[in-house]
């Protein structure tokens, strides 16, 4: 099931080259990893290993996805508009966004409705053979939360400065969680840690001596 | 709901057409049992139930929309 197919040749480029005529389609709907760069060796002698290239069809996986999401929405009753963003800043994450009047029902409480279709739609995304993962954003639901969180952080950082002790946020899931450590993590006043257990885990803002 | 869960659980398994679902239904409740290939057990699943908790999580946002609770049942 999965479209990914591993080729060889002297370079790389003959490598994608290879398995591209091979998937008879271009550069641009597959996703390519290089397992061995080809070249000459001297370290031996001369030993002319050739290079080794994984590659696997992007569209594919995304299609299914934005297919699979597609349904859940209709079977929730919901008008969702789905668009899948261009984003090439991150080789790894393909974003896709929806849009429509009535999704706070897709988002859920804290956003676990979101984080469980994201899931899901993972799992489907893994299983046609690409390694990228798929971020699902509702509304900018996860952007406003994110700005929500850093400011938060940042608030709460101050408070223990403060106070001098240290102070606890309420419980997050990881998501939320990795948001506050990455915001503080260039505060060099203070350090951010997690405790407790799923779910009511709970990051601690603490001042440093 | 029940398309839903039936649609949730075929996207996560190896073998969608062993797929079934039978529904109970009551007044304020819905029972969903869900029933897949025995290989396929594990996927639904998932590494600490987490699979299992998402499926959860969405048909319930689907009985919310009924005013109804539902309760989802993983048979092998």
């Amino acid at each position: 099931m999965a479209k990914a197919i591993e080729t060889e040749g002297n370079t790389v480029d003959e490598a994608v080259e290879a398995a591209l005529s091979k998937l008879g389609v271009d550069r641009k709907s597959v996703e390519v990893e290089v397992i061995k760069e080809g070249g000459v060796s001297f370290a031996g002698g001369l030993d002319q290993s050739r290079a080794m290239v994984r590659v696997s069809l992007i569209e594919e996986g995304i299609k299914r996805v934005v297919g699979l999401v597609k349904n859940i929405i209709d079977s929730l009753g919901v008008q969702g508009n789905i668009r899948v963003l261009d984003d090439e800043s991150s080789a790894k994450i393909k974003k896709i966004n929806v849009d429509g009047p009535d999704v706070g029902l897709l988002i859920g409480r804290r956003g676990e409705t979101l984080a469980a279709i994201q899931a899901i739609a993972n799992i489907v995304m893994r299983k046609s053979g690409t390694n990228k993962k798929l971020e699902i954003d509702i509304e900018n639901y996860r952007e406003r939360r994110a700005e929500r969180l850093k400011e938060m952080a940042k608030q709460a950082a101050e408070r223990a400065l403060r106070l001098r002790r240290p102070v606890l946020l309420g419980p997050m899931n990881a998501y939320e969680r990795r948001v506050v450590h990455v915001a503080l993590q260039d505060n060099n006043q203070v350090f951010t840690m997690s405790e407790g257990e799923e779910p009511g885990r709970q990051v601690r803002i603490t001042p440093k001596q | 709901m029940k398309e839903l869960l039936e649609l949730l659980a075929k996207a996560v398994v190896d073998e969608p057409d062993e797929v079934r679902v039978s529904v109970v239904e009551g007044e304020k409740s819905i029972i969903l049992q869900l029933h897949v290939a025995p290989d396929d057990i594990g996927k639904v699943i998932g590494k600490q139930g987490r699979i299992a908790k998402a499926i959860r999580t969405i048909v319930k946002a689907s009985a919310v929309k009924e005013g109804k609770r539902a309760i989802v049942e993983i048979i092998g």
